[in-house]
This record gives C-alpha cells, sequence and structure tokens, in this order.
C-alpha cells in the first residue's frame, strides 16, 4: 500500500478529511485498504475509552518535595560541605512534611492552586522557616542558598572541563576503532535530533554517555559528516538527544 | 499564548536562579507530561519518577534552551526519552530471573492498570507495541497533539511519525482482537 493511499485511510478513520470521495472510493475498489480502514477505527475507538489522568494532590505534593530535595542535594554535593547536606536534608524533609501538612490539612479545597503554591511558598520561603533562620549560622545562608542552587552557574551554562575530557577520550575511541559502525543507533529518531542540531548531512556513529559510570549524565549522539572516514582531522561532534543542542565538537 | 520570547525569557530566569520562574513552568506543563507519561509507561508510580526526572533535566538543562522550538515540545522531548529510559530499565529487571516468579498477577498490579486511566485490554495492547510506536500512538490519538507538535517531540521527520501512528493503530487493534477472540 502506498503511502498517500495510508495517508487517506488514517485521515478517513480520524475523520479530518474536508473531502472524502477520493478516501472513499479507495475503498470501494480495495479490499485491503477496507481492512486497514477497519483496524484503524477499531484503534481509535479503543482510544478514545481512555479517561483523563491527573496526579492527587498527595502525588503532586510529592512530585515537588522530592524534586526540590534532589535539587537542593545536589547542589550540596557540588560544595562538598557535609555541614550543609545535613541541614540541607533536614530542611528538604522539613518542606516535604509542610508540603503534605498543607495539601492534606488545608490545601486539597484548593486543588491544584494550593499544591503548587505550597512549592513556591517553601521555595521562596525557606528563609522564615525556623530550619532556614538555623541554617543561616551556617557558612552559607538558606535564603542564597535557595536561590542560588538554582543559580546559572559556569557548570550549567557551558561544557564542565570533565565533560570535555569525556568527550575528547571518546573521540579519540573513536578514531581509533577500525571497527566502527556507521549510523550505529537510533535511525531516523537521532537523525532528526542531529537535523535539529543543524548538523545536516550528518551521521550517528556511536551512542555515548549511557554507561552509570560515565562523567557526563545522559545519552549524546557521537555525529560525523556522512561518508566520511573518520581520520583525526576529523571533527566528531556529540549531540545531547534530550535537547537536540549541540554540546561539544572534537577536533 | 505565551510568546517563544516570554518562554525563552522565563527559561533565562531560571537559569539565572529565579525559583518562581522553575514553578511556573513546572506549573504550566507537569499534568501533561504527567499524562504523557502515564500513558507510556503504564503505572503511577513509574510515571511519578519519570517526571521528576523529566523536570530534573529541565533544570539542568535550561541553559541549552533556544527557542527554536516550543518550550512545551522541548520538555515533551525529554519526557519521552526519560520514558524510553524507565522502559529500558524495566525490561532489564524483567529479565533478571527472580525466584518464586510463577505467581499470577497480584491486586496491585491490577490497581497500577486501572490507574493509568486505560481499560485493562486496551493498557495490555498499547503495553505491547514498540516503545516507538507506543509514544507515537499515546502523543497523537491520546494526547492529541498534532503530528507536527509529536514529531518535534519525537525528534523524528513527520512522515516517520505518521507511519509509527498508523501502524501503532494497526498493531493495537490486532491485538485487541487477538484479546477478544481468547
Amino acid at each position: 500500500m502506498r503511502e498517500r493511499e495510508r495517508e487517506l485511510i488514517a485521515a478517513l478513520a480520524e475523520g479530518s478529511l474536508e473531502d472524502e470521495t477520493e478516501a472513499r472510493a479507495l475503498l470501494e475498489a480495495s479490499p485491503e485498504a477496507r481492512a486497514e480502514y477497519q483496524l484503524q477505527r477499531h484503534a481509535l475507538e479503543a482510544l478514545s475509552t481512555a479517561s483523563p489522568t491527573e496526579m492527587t494532590d498527595l502525588e503532586r505534593a510529592r512530585l515537588h518535595g522530592e524534586l526540590w530535595t534532589r535539587l537542593r542535594a545536589e547542589k550540596a554535593k557540588t560544595r562538598s560541605t557535609v555541614g550543609i547536606y545535613g541541614w540541607s536534608l533536614a530542611a528538604a524533609a522539613l518542606f516535604v512534611v509542610v508540603g503534605l501538612a498543607a495539601v492534606l490539612g488545608g490545601g486539597l479545597l484548593g486543588g491544584q492552586g494550593a499544591a503548587t503554591d505550597t512549592f513556591e511558598e517553601i521555595a521562596s520561603g525557606l528563609s522564615d522557616t525556623t530550619a532556614a533562620a538555623e541554617m543561616a549560622t551556617e557558612e552559607t545562608q538558606a535564603g542564597e542558598e535557595a536561590e542560588a542552587f538554582a543559580a546559572g552557574d559556569s557548570e550549567s551554562a557551558a561544557v564542565t572541563e570533565e565533560a570535555q575530557d569525556y568527550f575528547e577520550e571518546e573521540a579519540t575511541r573513536l578514531r581509533s576503532d577500525e571497527s566502527l559502525g556507521r549510523a550505529a543507533d537510533g535511525g531516523d529518531e537521532d537523525s532528526g535530533c542531529l537535523e535539529r542540531a543543524e548538523l545536516f548531512d550528518h551521521e550517528v556513529v556511536d551512542v555515548v554517555g549511557e554507561d552509570p559510570a560515565a562523567l557526563v549524565e545522559g545519552r549524546y549522539l557521537a555525529a560525523v559528516p556522512a561518508g566520511a572516514e573518520i581520520e583525526p582531522a576529523t571533527p566528531i561532534h556529540f549531540v545531547d538527544s534530550d535537547t537536540c543542542e549541540l554540546v561539544y565538537t572534537a577536533g | 499564548m505565551i510568546t517563544r520570547e516570554e518562554e525563552a525569557t522565563l527559561l533565562a530566569r531560571v537559569v539565572a536562579g529565579d525559583h518562581d520562574a522553575f514553578a511556573e513552568v513546572m506549573r504550566a506543563h507537569e499534568d501533561r507530561v504527567f499524562s504523557v507519561c502515564l500513558r507510556i509507561v503504564g503505572d503511577r508510580e513509574r510515571a511519578l519518577d519519570v517526571t521528576q526526572e523529566t523536570f530534573l533535566t529541565v533544570f539542568r538543562k535550561a541553559s541549552q534552551f533556544q527557542g527554536r522550538s516550543a518550550l512545551g515540545t522541548w520538555i515533551y522531548r525529554i519526557a519521552v526519552n526519560r520514558c524510553y529510559d524507565d522502559l529500558r530499565k524495566a525490561k532489564r529487571q524483567r529479565s533478571d530471573p527472580l525466584p518464586d516468579q510463577s505467581d499470577p498477577p497480584d491486586d496491585a498490579a491490577l490497581d497500577a492498570v486501572e490507574s493509568a486511566g486505560l481499560r485493562p485490554e486496551l493498557r495490555r495492547a498499547l503495553a505491547a507495541l514498540p516503545p516507538d510506536f507506543r509514544a507515537a500512538v499515546v502523543l497523537s490519538d491520546v494526547e492529541g497533539f498534532s503530528m507536527p507538535e509529536a514529531a518535534e517531540a519525537l525528534g523524528v521527520p513527520v512522515g516517520t511519525v505518521k507511519s509509527r501512528v498508523f501502524r501503532g493503530r494497526r498493531l493495537l487493534a490486532e491485538a485487541l482482537g487477538n484479546q477478544t477472540a481468547t
């Protein structure tokens, strides 16, 4: 079945055609098309029974509480200060408790707004809590930490030296790997990602970073000009597969 | 309707440390992200974890957003990737040999099925689809993404999305038909 015919059948099944004449004629003429149309309709009818899904207030509070906890813990780990980490855990635990209490005790009637207000209140009002006041006596002010933990400092705004070293090592490995396959992974998915990174006429030769022991987080597509031999001078581009942004070019 | 410039400004505020801006980003997108994740991974607990991972990634990579796509589309792309990670992890865990694995599904598992907002037979049929077909069908036919929106979220050309949706629906219908017959 040709692509045009598939598109017609799909659109007819969806009810999105302004003029169904051509599609109806296709069904009339082709048993295969009729059978395909029935399958498309069957699937769409089944999927239309899906009921809306929403987070409960408890789930929302948990999402916000745990997210905040992890963000603070990351920042505390970056600073490598045990004392602050300990207070961060205490403050984060307080955050979760207060968040749940607010949602369960008075926020339920307010629905979503209450749950997210809690997130904002605690995110911005840490300096008003007892724990935060105590934290203020520590080496770093709690209020500054609450603002600064999200800061676009040099580490988040650019590739770190550690990451650069990692990408350079991967590039060296790729250049010396004679058995390397072309378009090693992903196919359509990753080629679309390369295009969004404005690497046209490039192909993926490897995917790096998936190893939990890797120095960088995330999954990166290693790309070179399509069909090119990977030689010492060949630039190798590393594209973040989440955001499809070019993060580093080696060579 | 928020403009692309306003979205870029919002992300810039996130990068600059404005927690109110991050809360605003979450508030605007967390429900739909959760819904997408729930339909793809099929379990509320895991969907919540994946939603959390999604926004963690959004936060960490906010500086990389350049406004070439809508902010929501960028976020859903991250969400779909996190869903794929979760499915790969779940598959690895299932393939590990476990003792006493002969018990039938318990009530908790059935609750998880019902809590995904899908009839049990539909949920089973959807879970049987290859992940990339499942994601395409969920985005297009359950979450109402247009084909260009789904294509951006999945990081593939529009033609590829259309093909996946078409083939995914066919597989789904065949699986549902088989379930009815048995």
